[in-house]
């Protein structure tokens, strides 16, 4: 049936060409931005002056509750099966650990285990559980609850499992008395203390009383806890917002003096501007994510604090080690001489610790002070070619991910620069599980691909191990591919003694290794753009995902 | 053919419609590049890890097999799981549609109530001042971007006056409405949560304001459009002869022929704005199926994009069949043939 004159249709038709426009992401900000501009919302401009006082711009502080912007979803609170920043602010919050982090740079301290003690040769472990320790429904956590936490967190193998399953099974786990547990390794572990903060322990009777066929209450703890951390959730409204209210009868102390916050609430604003908005009209207090521009703008109203820490995540261009003109060793060097770091820091608006070596400078005690880091010298880059098999230059492949600028301006950087050399560099963008599917060969691993690693556990073993051991090429955070059976035995090594100063003496050996074989350009470790209330305590951490027992209004 | 007949036959028509949707979805998501069972292991997956995803999730089936295996569990009520949440797709359309439903229909609320009159007074004052000032609001309606308007309201309404929150379909801290139809106005309003009415309103005013923007100058436009022709045709003007005045001529004889076609635009105009609110939940960070579509698009989960497709082909179909019904029952000349 036709309804339309044909004046009428061309409305229609016009409607629906506008509205099935197409807009990406980057036309989004560039018409946003001036939209900004036009009403006095830049960065250059003054801060806008509001009509009315904001008055909920105290309201919450004063109810001593939190709302933290987020752009990322906490999609599954399961305390095994679910990980990532976002998700371990909600599992930190209603389960307890077997230990935890504080401070920066994270210290382990006690939480469910009151002593963890591994053998010299990191074998074997023994853990102290705290009597005291209950759940939400008053009973006592014990060394069989921690056991069935252990397995059905390797039984479901996802999640944390990564830094469990390579080193025990479902046998490692054995109960001594109520509160003892003895851990027995398939193999020498010695960071295996600082992976206890991710063995969150839930309710085995809760969780039992929730199984569906014979799944271990998996579908019911995404939205639900069986936890007896400080919180417990009040609402949940997927996608939008989830609501934490304070567990009164919580029985850990942290002793900090610190009083905890009583509301915590984790809103999903994906867009920085619109977090922005939220946090000056004080419907936020603590935002992440935000734009150098709304972070700045932000400080400058005086009432935020925009966070100055760096983190302890390192951003590589990962060089292959194995195939095409970055196997050469002086290619690699002379990629490293050509990368400019101080206008790579300028792209990140400053925001960021230029890395001296694999590590973060912040990873104290184990960073090594005195490595011979190749720095930004086109001289030394051209001997360094001449050197090569490849005296006149080559083409390679910089791969990075699908519309992330930062590392799009790096790529730019290391174009220009290494232009000047004769090299010819490609930019290629991909998605981020392409980029992961190409690194698993080393004959289709790009000549270079743009990293950041995350920092689950503060020891060099979860930044040297997982990039750089043999047994992981092909792993995305081992793009380099590099093989190094004598560094391999380092690591090892390392992994094998509990001694901390030999460890130590290892891990500085192994650095050096890899800054003369040039592995990998190591650029910056990023200052996150997160800001908050001046009346918050120091929130941030290192560590993926915040701990409300850590921070609080002073 | 009676009306019985020709609505069973239209609805008959859905299924292959949508059987072509499916099979359309199903083929993009596996034509597109990249691998969703490594994005949802994690970054830090072992190569066990991983292949478990893909058993678990059938990614390791041939993909005819893995298209008859979502068919037939179509039938059964089963949409299949999203990969990155574990959660079934079929739940998370139930939580995030009502969502959805709620803006759009505030949205096309407003498109209708000051689309209609200000039509109607464009109409009835062609080419005077006030003709003038409803084009240019027509013009700027249809050709200003939905995210742009969005952001200028939040700034102008949200930050500079203080009046209305920018984001969230619930104040931080408010009291939700039990869980009656997922429209928390709706829900709110039958369990008497006054304030968590008044709070609802408010979150929900901005990005419905901004949704309605085109839909509204369309629907004005129209009216005008068909108004302005209706009001040349003999009939009215023997009701002028006959003495009627101005205000009967356009209510009670030029109006309801004239709004037909408009019913028609507010039909369509309702699908457009179901499209269209992925940008604007997206700035105002409103929890429906177009923030879930660019979340699972984003995170290549395949599974929620082809059900979203499948029920927006379905709500798409059910709009039409409403406005052809509408539309036959309002102008008896409109054969259903």
């Amino acid at each position: 049936m036709a309804f339309y004159t044909p004046r009428e249709r061309h409305i229609a038709d016009l409607h629906e060409a506008f509205r099935t426009e197409s807009i990406d992401r980057r036309t989004f900000f560039k018409v946003a931005g001036a939209a900004a501009v036009a009403s006095g919302l830049s960065h250059n401009a003054p801060t806008p002056t509001l009509a009315a006082p904001r008055r909920g711009l105290r309201a919450q502080p004063e109810a001593n509750a939190l709302v933290y912007g987020s752009p990322q979803d906490i999609s599954n609170l399961d305390p095994h099966t679910g990980h990532d920043y976002s998700i371990a602010w909600g599992q930190k919050a209603v389960y307890d650990a077997l230990l935890r982090y504080e401070g920066n740079p994270g210290e382990l301290k006690p939480l469910l285990a009151t002593e963890v003690v591994g053998s010299p040769d990191a074998t074997t472990w023994t853990i102290k559980l705290a009597d005291n320790a209950t759940f939400h429904d008053g009973s006592a956590v014990t060394a069989e609850a921690v056991q069935y936490n252990f397995q059905r967190m390797l039984r479901k193998n996802l999640g944390v499992a990564w830094m469990f399953a390579t080193v025990m099974d479902q046998d490692s786990i054995e109960v001594v008395d109520p509160t003892t547990l003895n851990i027995n390794l398939l193999k020498p572990f010695a960071p295996y203390d600082a992976v206890l903060p991710w063995l969150f322990v839930a309710n085995p009777t809760v969780v039992q009383e929730h199984d569906v066929d014979g799944d271990e209450g998996e579908a019911w703890l995404k939205e639900n806890e069986a936890g007896g951390g400080p919180y417990t959730i009040a609402r949940w409204e997927l996608g939008s917002s989830y609501e934490f209210t304070r567990y009164p009868e919580y029985w850990f102390d942290p002793e900090n003096g610190i009083k905890p916050i009583d509301t915590f609430v984790w809103r999903i604003i994906r867009e920085s501007a619109t977090k922005r908005i939220a946090m000056e009209t004080g419907e936020v207090q603590y935002g992440d994510w935000l734009s150098p521009e709304d972070l700045e703008a932000l400080a400058a109203t005086g009432q935020f604090v925009a966070n100055q820490t760096p983190s302890m995540t390192p951003f590589a261009i990962k060089l292959n080690n194995q195939v095409g003109p970055t196997s050469d060793i002086n290619v690699r060097k002379a990629l490293s001489h050509a990368f400019d770091y101080e206008a790579a820091l300028e792209a990140v608006s400053g925001r960021g610790t230029i890395m001296e070596g694999p590590l973060a400078t912040g990873l104290e005690p184990w960073h090594k002070k005195d490595l011979p880091v190749l720095r930004h010298d086109m001289e030394a880059a051209k001997a360094a070619l001449a050197a090569s098999a490849h005296p006149d230059g080559f083409e390679m492949d910089y791969v990075y991910v699908t519309g992330d600028t930062t590392e799009e301006l790096f790529g730019l950087i290391l174009l220009e620069k290494a232009g000047e050399l004769g090299i010819t560099v490609n930019m290629v963008p991909m998605v981020w599980p392409d980029m992961v599917a190409t690194a698993v060969e080393a004959e289709t691993a790009p000549d270079s691909m743009a990293v950041y690693s995350g920092s689950d556990y503060l020891d060099p073993d979860n930044f040297l191990w997982q990039a750089y051991h043999s047994s992981q090429a092909g792993f995305w955070a081992a793009a380099s591919h590099y093989m190094n059976p004598t560094f391999d035995k380092l690591l090892e090594d390392a992994r094998a003694d509990t001694n901390q100063e030999n460890r130590k003496a290892l891990y500085d050996e192994a650095q050096l290794m890899l800054v003369n074989d040039a592995v990998e350009i190591w650029v910056y470790t990023e200052i996150p753009n997160e800001a908050w209330v001046p009346e918050l305590t120091d929130p941030y951490t290192p560590v993926m995902g915040g701990d409300l027992r850590t921070f609080g209004y002073q | 053919m009676s009306l019985a007949t020709y609505i069973l036959r239209r609805v008959l028509l859905i299924v292959p419609t949508l059987f072509g949707v499916s099979l359309l979805t199903f083929a993009l998501s596996r034509i597109v590049p990249g691998d969703p069972a490594r994005l949802a292991a994690g970054a830090q997956a072992t190569p066990e890890m991983y292949e478990q995803i893909r058993r678990e999730f059938g990614l390791d089936d041939p993909v005819p097999v893995q298209y008859w295996n979502y068919l037939s569990g179509l039938f059964q009520g089963d949409w299949g799981r999203s990969i990155l949440s574990r959660r079934p797709v079929l739940e998370d359309l139930a939580v995030y549609w009502p969502a959805t439903f709620e803006l759009v229909l505030f949205a096309m609320l407003i498109a209708v109530l000051l689309g209609v009159p200000l039509g109607i007074l464009a109409a009835v004052r062609a080419d005077r001042p006030a003709d003038q000032v409803s084009r240019i609001v027509a013009l700027l309606g249809v050709s200003l971007p939905a995210f742009w308007l969005a952001i200028l309201f939040q700034i102008f309404f949200g930050l500079r006056l203080g009046w209305l929150p920018v984001s969230g379909r619930l104040a931080s801290l408010a009291e939700a409405p039990p869980t009656l139809t997922g429209l928390y106005t709706v829900d709110s309003l039958l369990s008497g949560q006054w304030a968590t009415l008044g709070d609802s309103v408010r979150q929900l005013l901005l990005p419905a304001i901004t949704l309605s923007f085109p839909a509204m100058a369309t629907i004005m436009r129209f009216t005008r459009a068909t108004l302005l022709e209706t009001l040349g045709q003999d009939y009215v003007r023997t009701a002028r002869a006959k003495g009627a005045t101005e205000r009967q001529v356009v209510t009670r004889h030029a109006l309801r022929n004239a709004l037909i076609p408009t019913v028609t635009m507010v039909g369509l105009s309702f699908g457009w704005a179901m499209g269209g609110s992925v940008l604007v939940e997206t700035v105002f960070d409103w929890p429906g199926l177009g923030l879930y579509a660019t979340k699972s698009a984003l995170s290549l989960d395949f599974m929620p994009i082809m059900g979203i497709a499948l029920l927006y082909g379905l709500v798409f179909s059910v709009i039409n069949i409403l406005v052809d019904v509408t539309y036959g029952a309002l102008d008896p000349r409109v054969s259903r043939a």
